[in-house]
């Protein structure tokens, strides 16, 4: 009883970390998609590891 | 108004339109607006006093000159070509006089005076019915001979469109005199891209269909024609002070408001067609309107009115006319400029 | 960048769902975490980019920018507490939400990619702030006030969209990152000095340039307490930053196009400064000095050197802390006495005399006293002034010799002499303003330290 009232009094507490891992993920997502071709690229090619998937596809 | 009778005046409105947007014959066309200009008397009227009575009777003079313009413009063109097919090609006196025609029917700067005077003696609903709906069968029009339009002309009537628009609305307090005004600047706006690029033309209308249907509804809900009784807004529905001034800011074309979608490809089209300093002005002269939806939005939402002590109780006693889709709407008129990558899809 | 700006646009749910008690120290605490959030940002390693994403990036220039925006956030909220105290709720959460929409607009604005977007999102924080000054505004000339504020800018940056669109169709693309190399130099003709006028006027109402600079007086007397903060401290840097952005493109036509508005700026750098020896309205003085500070860095852009530049730089975020501080200043006087008039306030040493030493503090930074950021960059422009033309140390050591003047006379008309009767029962500081005062005053003085990072690009 007691936990669910602290639930309702500060749940507006979740709101913005939410926030900051929401756009965290965006983030890292945006940066797959921006470095999928450096393995490509002349400048950063390394030889893939055994089992490594090409990160374009 | 008998609701049958309503119902089917309304509906001969919609068939002139569709006639008017549908037909290939330059006759068909005519008789397309004239069905729409006399169907939509009564509507005009529907609130029987001499103010309607005479805002009608200018609507009906100006459509009527403007239809026998057209009808002459359809005629010369009969006897040059010998068809009366609209996609042939008009020839430059041809097209002069139905440029001509179609700006009176729009209500384009030179032929402008009607607008604010039928607007003004009408309802509101009225209102919304004349500053939209018929606008779309001579843009229609405009559409489909913008390869063989005048573009002098046509620039010339705008830049005066937008012009006027902005300094006719100056000294209103009347709210449907202010969006007759509005309107004559946006039509400005429409016609300076038609020759250019009509889809342009085509999206600033409905973005301007749109805004001026949510300003309207807007009006509508507390039955508002004054500037006054528009800053009684706070007393009966407070949360519309809110949509009302980004609603007015957005019709003023303010970023990043959708108001600006149209006026941004509008100069992004000039400007690409090696016209910079016409586009500029444009701009700037649409300033002048942005001033005056800025005082509607003053006297609405940004400051409280003085008002007597009877107005305060309002609320308790209001009646609000019932709205259709206010809320789509509001957010429809502002926030579709995030959406303009989706316009890439038209090219 | 969305890491920053997503838990920005949290904090308007936040707002709301806040209960009543909790709105002010919920958006206090997290605004402030952001910044934390936007911190490492600080460390630009290479001199390169920080490329977020297509649609945003960060490099030197914007950083410092960035991070005082996001710095000001809390110090706004924090501010505005005593102004709003007789509002309802609604209303309180309402201006949050403005505040909150404001910054969010600013971190797009100072970290776009594309110059278009950043023009749209440079006019959309128009809006915001005009609901702020005019909406909670003290006076009915914040009506006034709104409207100058509001078509100056327009009209100074609608030729500027027209002349990013004619940019656009020469160059192909409007990408800040890319065009820098791609930009060909202009060829010296009338249509090419339009455009240079076109693309600088929006800036250079926005810095603002003298004889531009009318509705800043206006906007600063009128606008509540965050409005002034917010148009010292981040909506005057826009102008800074736009020009340092836009002039890379504008080569070779700033070469001599520049002079009138050199001539201008220098001059009314001292005009500015003069007409604040002699104001009597607190904000007023302030708004000057904003004036003749922003002229300082009008300059160093349009002679453009890199050390030119960093100085500007380092001035605008010396500028904003300073003169955001010396706001909330005046206002903790305005909500004790009512009244901007500082002759109505003078002798406030004996009553409140932890907020004179800010006042010192204040002041000295001011006029670019030694351990200070306002020091680093004003000695930046001065000298590049200086190797630019020798003829300039003379205005340029006037503007000083004024500045310290004004301070001083600020500092002098409202801490020191007899105090007046109404003032015997003010209200004493409350632990809020102090903090306030500490928030702005210590990243002034520890940004010395290491003065690096608000350098901008280091050449």
């Amino acid at each position: 009883m007691n936990l669910i009232q602290i639930v309702r009094d500060h749940w507006v507490h979740v709101l913005v970390p939410m926030g900051f891992v929401v756009g965290c993920y965006l983030d890292r997502k945006n940066d797959e998609k921006l470095t999928a071709f450096r393995n490509k690229s002349l400048l950063f090619k390394r030889e893939l590891r055994p089992h490594e998937e090409v990160t374009w596809k | 108004m008998n609701p049958l009778i309503f119902t089917m005046i309304m509906l001969t409105v919609m068939l002139g339109t569709m006639i008017v947007m549908t037909s290939s014959h330059w006759l068909m066309v005519w008789i397309g607006f004239e069905m729409n200009m006399l169907a939509i008397i009564p509507i005009l009227m529907k609130k029987y006093n001499p103010r309607s009575m005479e805002a009608s009777t200018k609507y009906f003079l100006t459509q009527a000159t403007a239809s026998m313009l057209l009808m002459l413009a359809i005629v010369i063109n009969l006897v040059y070509s010998g068809q009366w097919s609209i996609t042939k090609p008009l020839d430059p006196t041809t097209s002069i006089i139905m440029t001509l025609a179609l700006a009176m029917k729009l209500g384009l700067s030179p032929f402008h005076f009607w607008v604010p005077e039928v607007a003004q003696g009408i309802k509101l609903s009225s209102g919304l019915i004349l500053l939209t709906w018929q606008k779309l069968a001579p843009m229609s029009i405009l559409y489909q001979l913008s390869p063989t339009l005048n573009t002098n002309l046509l620039l010339t009537m705008s830049m005066m469109s937008i012009a006027i628009g902005g300094w006719g609305g100056l000294n209103q307090t009347q709210l449907r005199k202010i969006m007759a005004y509005s309107s004559i600047a946006h039509m400005g706006w429409m016609t300076a891209i038609m020759t250019y690029n009509p889809t342009m033309a085509l999206l600033n209308l409905a973005i301007y269909i749109l805004l001026t249907t949510t300003t309207f509804v807007m009006f509508m809900l507390n039955s508002t024609t004054t500037t006054l009784s528009l800053s009684h807004t706070w007393n009966k529905t407070p949360l519309l002070t809110t949509a009302i001034l980004t609603t007015m800011l957005s019709l003023g074309g303010l970023p990043p408001l959708s108001g600006f979608l149209p006026k941004w490809m509008i100069i992004q089209e000039l400007t690409k067609n090696d016209s910079i300093i016409m586009p500029t002005t444009m701009a700037i002269t649409a300033l002048l309107n942005l001033y005056f939806y800025m005082r509607l939005t003053y006297s609405t939402s940004l400051t409280m009115f003085p008002s007597t002590n009877n107005m305060k109780i309002k609320w308790q006693f209001g009646h609000l006319n019932p709205t259709t889709l206010l809320a789509p709407l509001i957010i429809l008129s502002t926030l579709i400029l995030p959406l303009s990558p989706i316009l890439a899809l038209l090219e | 960048m969305l890491k920053i700006i997503i838990p920005t646009t949290m904090l308007i749910p936040l707002v709301w769902l806040s209960k009543n008690s909790m709105i002010w120290i919920n958006t206090t605490a997290y605004s402030l975490m952001i910044t934390l959030i936007g911190l490492p940002l600080l460390n630009q390693f290479n001199d390169n980019s920080l490329n977020m994403s297509l649609t945003y990036f960060s490099d030197s220039l914007s950083t410092p920018l960035l991070m005082l925006t996001m710095w000001l956030l809390p110090l706004m909220i924090i501010a505005s507490q005593f102004h709003l105290i007789k509002e309802s709720y609604t209303r309180k959460k309402l201006y949050i939400t403005m505040l909150i929409l404001l910054q969010i607009f600013l971190i797009m604005t100072f970290s776009a990619t594309e110059l278009i977007f950043f023009y749209i999102l440079f006019e959309a924080t128009l809006v915001p702030t005009l609901i702020i000054i005019t909406r909670w505004g003290g006076q009915t000339e914040r009506l006034n006030a709104g409207l100058y504020f509001l078509f100056y800018t327009l009209v100074g940056s609608l030729p500027l969209l027209v002349a990013l669109i004619y940019l656009q169709n020469i160059l192909g693309s409007l990408n800040i990152l890319l065009i820098q190399h791609w930009s060909s130099p202009l060829t010296n003709s009338w249509s090419n000095s339009l455009l240079w006028l076109a693309c600088m006027m929006a800036f250079m109402v926005k810095m603002p340039l003298y004889g531009l600079h009318l509705w800043l007086p206006k906007a600063h007397v009128e606008a509540p307490i965050a409005g002034s903060m917010v148009l010292a401290a981040v909506l005057l840097k826009l102008g800074g930053y736009g020009m340092l952005r836009i002039t890379t493109l504008l080569n070779p036509t700033t070469n001599f196009m520049a002079y009138p508005f050199l001539m201008l700026s220098l001059w009314g750098m001292i005009m500015t400064s003069s007409i604040c020896l002699r104001q009597t309205d607190l904000k007023s003085l302030i708004a000057y000095s904003s004036v003749s500070h922003m002229a300082l860095v009008i300059v160093a852009v349009l002679i453009q050197t890199p050390w030119s530049y960093m100085g500007a730089t380092a001035l605008m975020i010396a500028h904003g802390l300073t003169s955001s501080m010396l706001f909330c200043l005046a206002n903790t006087n305005y909500e004790r006495i009512h009244s901007r008039t500082m002759i109505l306030a003078r002798g406030l040493q004996t009553v409140l005399p932890l907020m004179a030493a800010w006042w010192l503090l204040a002041s000295l930074t001011n006029l670019a006293l030694p351990p200070s950021i306002n020091l680093i960059g004003e000695l930046f422009v001065v000298m590049s002034t200086f190797s630019w033309s020798p003829l300039s140390i003379g205005l340029m050591g006037i503007n000083i010799i004024i500045t310290a003047l004004y301070s001083l006379y600020m500092l002098i008309m409202t801490q020191r002499g007899k105090q007046t009767h109404h003032i015997s029962n003010l209200t004493p500081s409350y632990t809020r303003e102090n903090t306030l005062m500490a928030m702005h005053i210590l990243p002034l003085l520890l940004l010395s330290i290491n003065p690096k990072i608000i350098l901008g690009t280091l050449y």
